[in-house]
Formats: structure tokens, C-alpha cells, sequence
């Protein structure tokens, strides 16, 4: 295990397959990031059953950038993170709700910056060095959900697609002590282009008026990545991917208040092995949330909406800790033009990882924005 | 007031999504840094670590007949005179009245030019002297001992005949008024004038220097004479440069041998080639970004005097284009692989000293290229003057001690090891 004060600052997207990017609206990540069961619907990708609690054409999108500092023993620095969380639209025909969504899966988006000097009979050369990641995976979901008695059932089948584009570049001076010798640069790139298909089964059951439960379950098949650079050494990788389940519901505890929670697994554990730097560990998450409707904008409702959340990260440094995301969530809504569309804002704020146990610590403000139109 | 909170709510947004910028990580160990990661590594081949290794010295690019190295020296470590022809002297001159044959010659004297710079003359002064030969030379081939290949002189540094001219120059020289000298006639220059008209300037003739550490550079050399018309009483000026000139000096140039040199007069060259490992001790070169190569020789001990060489000169690399164990000194040339370097006889003595030599263009080129398309690296050396004088550099070959053995020396950053998470 290496030392605290010999790791550099690694941001969470670093670690192994990426950042899973919760696949939730504002209003989920508001109410602690639950999204399962949510009475009033949620345009969340988290049970394809869900969709059933659009009962009009629904288009929503969610976009979610991140202020992060990172953390290591030498300091704090700061930097961002800008997603498209989810695009979701559902579209009822009678008993049935179609959906076509796009889905952040994975965030492997980073880059750092190195400067050092390179000594050597050929002179001294300070040079700049910039290590970069750039892709991640998203998902193309189909959707279909229906009403079957007292239950909506739901069946959704995504095509995990993505790209990576890994590069390294060490630029160099001129030499200090000639500035006519020039020894150029030195790196290169490559790219790997990913694609996967994952589907889950769902159902929902509205219990009166008052209480909605969830719960679903997905299964991925093996995540393929294939190097489209050539002479590189072997080109294809194939990842386990995890089985996953979740629960969640949401309560009318008052005419004003609504009260919701979920929890959920993801069994990263069996994608460990195929990792060349990092391990992976199962993964449990929960998250519960208040929404109280009892102020109005100009006739229109302003839902405020606080929770908090736990998660577990599936990747981390090889021997040390897995990592822990908690936040605290708070948001509003506003409906307008009588409901036929929406915007809702959560911010987050939380941390993840520990400096000495996982060796990799961010803090976070993360602000999500839906805006959704209904009755299109 | 009613518009309070959506102002605050959009100012909060527009904070925070200002804060979401990404930035890269400035980080400080590369070792620890995330991501893939490739060293830059300094490492010396040695010849005997190469796939394979040729060295040789070919000598003769510039002989002593074409290169500026003209001089007079009469001392305990060198001798050399200047051998010349007067090919073109006239039978008929203008005058004023018209064209008219010569009927003789007179004042005859050889104008030498002296680059005082370079040119000692001893304390007891010295004695310029021209003396006709009494056997044919060729210009290219001509040396101390041989007046042709295989024709050897009578008597070593050319066979003497009548001392035609001589100049006494007293120490010091005062160059202030003039680095211009006039070696008069001492005997008929109608005589020996004649006699060269009618035989095309052969046998020709030699200048020597007498007088202990005599040393003269000449830059330029005339015979300047007097012609008389045959009806007319006046005398006209007349001038002729030799042709056909060369320098024979003592000792000879030593043949190189296993020795690879540098310089000297029949000029040497360095030409060789080499084969690179595609990993040296683990360490991936082919496909790899070469960021500098050089060839590293280091120096072996001075050349015995008088070919120690006394003033500095630069040193190039270029690609030869051909096989130079196949086709010899005449190995066609290609571009140079580098810039100039400084072949400065006063530091290259001391301990430790090397000349390098950029060749990184022509190995990274080999990095690159697929495989088998360049498998041996052909380069030659040469020194800048190239024939200025006979001084010359030894450096160690792939023969001589291993301290002493030439090797390569790369800069490299292999590939980076990009895989997938």
C-alpha cells in the first residue's frame, strides 16, 4: 500500500471504469437521489416501470455540472465537471408509456498537469506534461410500460455506447544551458470506443392515492472495450458488469408534504478482476427526501425539496478502502404555463472518497437543472 | 419583492455553474500522478551492445595539391617546399607600337605573398630559395619522397637542380609594410626562362626555406619578369602564377591504420555504420520517440608533432548513402545529421572529454520506420576545414580499449503504455 503523502491527487473519474453518474432529474437529486416510485413522476432512469406515472407526452432534460475539490496531502485544488445527466421522453398510449431516453453512465473525464525538468548529457530541459482522459459511457434506453391490474410493469433494453480518448504529452523546452538544442516532444494517444447492452425489468404499485413503491432489477452483459489505435498491444477488454437491484417508494404524509426513499445494490464486484488499475467492490446506496408544496410563485406551485444520500463507489485504488459518497440535497421546483412544463433545481453538496483510507478525497457542489415539458 | 427568490435562485445558479469549469489537476510527482505514464530515459549503448558496428578512416578527400595549405618549413620537426611550373610564358608581347616576338628576359623575380599571421621566421632570420628540378612531378601525386606513384625522387623533397632565386629575411619581419616579398634571380633569367617556355614549365621548380624553425604560409605566388622586345630597347612587365603547384612535406602523414581520425592533410574521414537493438535492457527503442541520439567518440592521445593539431575545427555528421565498406571513400554523401561541433585541441586533452555528434533525425527515423524498411544506420564524419593542414585527432574504434570505444547515446521516451481501465 502506498503511503498518504505519495499520492497525488486523483480525481474519482480516474479511479477504474469511471464516475457512475447517477441517472436522475432534479427532483430525484433533491429528494437525496432516490427517483424510485416518486408520486407526480420522475423523468429519473432508474425503473423503466416509473414511466407509467406519466400519464401525458413528457420530454425532460437534466443537465448537471459539478464544482470539485479535490483533495491530497500536499493541498486543494479545484476544477469541474459539466454532464447532460439524462434526456428522457415518454410518450402514453393507453395502457402503455414508451420511452427513448439518453443516459450519463460513466464519467472518465479528467486531466492533470505536470511540470519537472528532465536532466541529462544532453542539457537540461524543464518540460510540461498533460495527461488527459476524455469520454465515458453513456446509454440509449428504449422503454416500454404498462398497466397490468393494480401494477405497471416495466421493460427497458439500453445500448451502452462511449468513447475514451487516453493522451500524454511531455513538451519540452529548450535546453537551459544551450536554448538552440531542442529535444520536441514526446506521447501520443489512443482511443477505445466502448459498447455494451444492458436491460432491466421493473414494477410499480400505487397503493391509494398516497403511496407509490418501485423496485427493479438490470442485468448488463459483458462491457466491451476495443482500442481503435493500432500496434498497441492487445485491443479488446471485456468487463463484467454488475447485476443490479433497487427499491424506493414515496409517501403523501400531509396534503404538503411528501416524504420518499430508495435504496439500491449493484454488484461491481465481479468487474474486480478485470480491472488493470483499480479494484472494485459491490456497491449500496440509499437516499431519502422530503417535498413540501406549500408555496406559490405567481399561482404557480415552488415545491422545496432537501434529503440526503449515501452511496458507495464502486472503484477505488488497489489496496485501499473503497470509497463513500454522502451529500446533503436541497431544491426547488417551479411549474408554469398550468403544468405544461417545469423546471426543477437540486443542488448537492457533498464529499466522497477519505484521504487516509481511500487515499482519494473530493468535496462537491453539484447543481442539477430539469426542465421538462409536459402535453407536448 | 415577489421577484426576490427567483433572483437569488438565479444568481446561486449561475455561481455555481461558473465553479463547474473544468480545469486540469496540477500535479507534482509523476510518478504518483493518475493516468499513463512513460519515462524519458537517458542510456549509452556501447558498440559492443549494438547489433553491429564498422568503423574506418578513409583519407585523400583534399590532397595537399588542392588545398590552401601552402608553405615553406625548415626545422628539426618538418620540412616542406612548394613545387610549381611556369607553363605559359610568352613568345610574343604586346607593346605599344603592336604585337612583337621577345627576344629575351630579364629581372626575373617570384612574388610570394606571406600570411604573416601564421608564418615565423627565426631569430637569425632565414633565406627563401627557388631551385629548378631535374624530374618531373605530378601535382596530385607528388610527396617528400615520390615525384610520381611509384617514382620516387632522388633525393627526398624533390631533386634540386640550380638555385635559380634567393631572398634573405631578417627577424622580425615587419609586416607593417608589407607581407609582399620578391625572391630575385640569381642567375640568367633569360636562361631559365627560355628553358621553360620551350618545355611547357616542366621540370618546374621548388621553394624552400633554410633556417632553423623557418616557417612561411604563402598565400599567393608570381613569377614577375622583364620581357625585351625584339625591336625595341624597352623593357616590358610581365607576370605568370604558377601552375600545377603543390606542397611535399616531412615527415609523411602516417597511414591511419586501425585509428579512426579526423582532419589532417591528405585529408580523413570518419565513415561507419551500425545496427540498433530494437530494446536495449528492457527499454523499448524501435517505435519509440528518440528526443536526441548522438554518437559519442572518445579522444585518443594527441598526433605526434607536426600533425598535432593546433587550432580548432568543427566537426559534421551527414548520412552516407551507400554501403561504405562496399563502395569505399567515394561513398556518395547525404544531408547532415546535425549541427557543427567544436573540435578544440585544447580541451579535448582533458579528462573525461568526448565529441558528440548529433544524429538524432537519423535514428529517430529508424524508430519510426516499420520494420526492416532501415535496418543500418550509415554515417560519416568530417572535419570543417576539411585539408587546412596536416594536424590531425585520433579517436578510439570499435578495436581499441573499451574506454576507448565509441557508442551511442540516446534520449528516449518509449511509447506510452495506454491500455484500457
Amino acid at each position: 500500500m502506498l503511503a498518504p503523502s505519495m499520492m497525488a491527487q486523483m480525481p474519482v473519474t480516474g479511479l477504474g471504469l469511471g464516475y457512475p453518474v447517477p441517472a436522475i432529474d432534479a427532483r430525484a437529486a433533491a429528494l437525496g437521489g432516490t427517483g424510485m416510485g416518486l408520486l407526480g413522476g420522475s423523468l429519473s432512469s432508474r425503473n423503466p416501470a416509473d414511466l407509467r406515472g406519466f400519464r401525458r407526452p413528457t420530454l425532460g432534460l437534466t443537465y448537471a455540472p459539478e464544482a470539485i475539490t479535490v483533495d491530497s496531502p500536499g493541498g486543494s485544488q479545484t476544477t469541474g465537471r459539466s454532464r447532460v445527466a439524462i434526456v428522457q421522453a415518454a410518450v402514453p398510449i393507453r395502457s402503455w408509456t414508451f420511452g427513448l431516453g439518453f443516459t450519463a453512465e460513466l464519467d472518465m473525464d479528467w486531466g492533470v498537469n505536470l511540470q519537472d525538468t528532465l536532466r541529462s548529457s544532453f542539457g537540461t530541459f524543464p518540460y510540461d506534461e498533460r495527461r488527459e482522459h476524455d469520454g465515458g459511457l453513456s446509454s440509449v434506453t428504449l422503454t416500454a410500460a404498462r398497466d397490468v391490474g393494480r401494477f405497471s410493469v416495466g421493460i427497458d433494453g439500453s445500448i451502452l455506447t462511449g468513447s475514451l480518448r487516453q493522451s500524454f504529452f511531455r513538451t519540452f523546452e529548450p535546453s537551459l544551458e544551450d536554448p538552440t538544442v531542442n529535444i520536441g516532444i514526446a506521447g501520443g494517444d489512443a482511443q477505445f470506443s466502448f459498447s455494451g447492452f444492458r436491460i432491466r425489468g421493473g414494477a410499480a404499485t400505487q397503493l391509494g392515492s398516497r403511496i407509490r413503491l418501485s423496485g427493479v432489477i438490470g442485468l448488463t452483459t459483458d462491457f466491451k472495450a476495443k482500442r481503435d489505435s493500432v500496434d498497441q498491444g492487445a485491443d479488446r477488454f471485456d468487463f463484467s458488469m454488475p447485476l443490479e437491484w433497487a427499491i424506493g417508494g414515496s409517501g403523501q404524509i400531509t396534503s404538503s408534504l411528501l416524504a420518499t426513499a430508495a435504496l439500491g445494490y449493484s454488484g461491481w464486484s465481479t468487474t474486480s478482476e478485470d480491472l488493470n488499475s483499480a479494484s472494485a467492490a459491490d456497491v449500496f446506496w440509499f437516499g431519502v427526501g422530503l417535498e413540501y408544496v406549500g408555496f406559490s410563485v405567481f399561482g404557480a406551485g415552488l415545491p422545496l425539496r432537501a434529503g440526503v444520500r449515501r452511496t458507495d463507489l464502486p472503484f477505488f485504488l488497489v489496496g485501499t478502502e473503497q470509497l463513500v459518497e454522502t451529500a446533503v440535497t436541497f431544491g426547488v421546483g417551479l411549474e408554469v404555463s398550468g403544468g405544461l412544463a417545469a423546471f426543477d433545481l437540486a443542488v448537492e453538496l457533498g464529499t466522497r472518497g477519505d484521504l487516509e483510507t481511500s487515499f482519494v478525497q473530493e468535496s462537491f457542489r453539484r447543481l442539477s437543472i430539469s426542465m421538462s415539458l409536459f402535453q407536448l | 419583492m415577489r421577484r426576490l427568490p427567483a433572483a437569488i435562485v438565479l444568481a446561486a445558479v449561475a455561481l455555481v455553474t461558473a465553479g463547474c469549469t473544468e480545469r486540469a489537476l496540477l500535479e507534482v510527482d509523476s510518478q504518483t500522478s493518475p493516468g499513463q505514464k512513460t519515462p524519458t530515459e537517458e542510456i549509452e549503448i556501447p558498440v559492443e551492445g549494438l547489433l553491429s558496428w564498422r568503423d574506418t578512416t578513409y583519407s585523400g578527400y583534399v590532397l595537399p595539391a588542392s588545398s590552401n595549405y601552402r608553405v615553406v618549413v625548415d626545422s628539426v620537426d618538418q620540412q616542406a617546399r612548394l613545387l610549381g611550373r611556369i607553363e605559359t610564358l610568352p613568345d610574343s608581347i604586346d607593346t605599344p607600337t603592336g604585337r612583337e616576338a621577345i627576344e629575351g628576359f630579364a629581372n626575373g623575380r617570384f612574388r610570394l605573398i606571406i600570411d604573416t599571421a601564421f608564418s615565423h621566421v627565426p631569430p637569425l632570420g632565414m633565406d627563401l630559395e627557388v631551385y629548378t628540378l631535374t624530374r618531373r612531378y605530378a601535382q596530385q601525386q607528388a610527396t617528400w619522397t615520390l615525384a610520381d606513384t611509384d617514382v620516387p625522387w632522388s633525393t627526398p623533397g624533390g631533386d634540386l637542380g640550380e638555385r635559380i632565386a634567393t631572398l634573405r629575411i631578417d627577424a622580425p619581419f615587419d609586416s607593417t609594410v608589407s607581407d609582399t616579398v620578391f625572391v630575385p634571380f640569381v642567375v640568367s633569367t633569360d636562361s631559365v626562362l627560355s628553358a621553360w617556355r620551350a618545355t611547357g614549365g616542366e621540370p618546374g621548380f621548388a621553394i624552400g626555406a633554410s633556417g632553423s624553425t623557418a616557417f612561411v604560409q604563402v598565400s599567393s605566388i608570381a613569377l614577375v619578369f622583364d620581357a625585351k622586345p625584339e625591336t625595341q630597347d624597352t623593357l616590358i612587365a610581365a607576370a605568370r602564377s604558377p601552375a600545377g603547384t603543390t606542397v611535399i612535406f616531412a615527415p609523411e602523414t602516417p597511414d591511419p591504420g586501425q585509428t579512426s581520425r579526423l582532419a589532417g592533410l591528405p585529408s580523413s574521414r570518419i565513415y561507419l555504420d551500425f545496427e540498433l537493438p530494437d530494446t536495449w535492457q528492457g527499454l523499448q527503442l524501435k517505435g519509440s520517440t528518440i528526443n536526441a541520439a548522438s554518437l559519442v567518440f572518445r579522444p585518443g592521445p594527441p598526433a605526434p608533432i607536426p600533425f598535432l593539431l593546433e587550432f580548432p575545427l568543427e566537426v559534421t555528421s551527414f548520412l552516407l548513402l551507400a554501403d561504405p565498406f562496399v563502395v569505399g571513400p567515394k561513398t556518395p554523401i547525404g544531408a547532415t545529421l546535425g549541427p557543427n561541433v567544436l573540435l578544440d585541441p585544447d580541451t579535448i586533452t582533458e579528462d573525461g572529454a568526448e565529441l558528440v555528434l548529433s544524429i538524432t533525425g537519423l535514428v529517430l527515423a529508424w524508430s519510426l520506420a516499420s520494420a526492416d524498411s532501415i535496418t543500418v544506420l550509415r554515417v560519416g564524419l568530417r572535419a570543417l576545414p576539411e585539408g587546412r593542414d596536416p594536424g590531425f585527432w585520433r579517436f578510439g574504434s570499435a578495436e581499441d580499449a573499451p574506454e576507448l570505444r565509441p557508442s551511442v547515446r540516446l534520449l528516449v521516451t518509449p511509447r506510452v503504455p495506454f491500455t484500457a481501465p
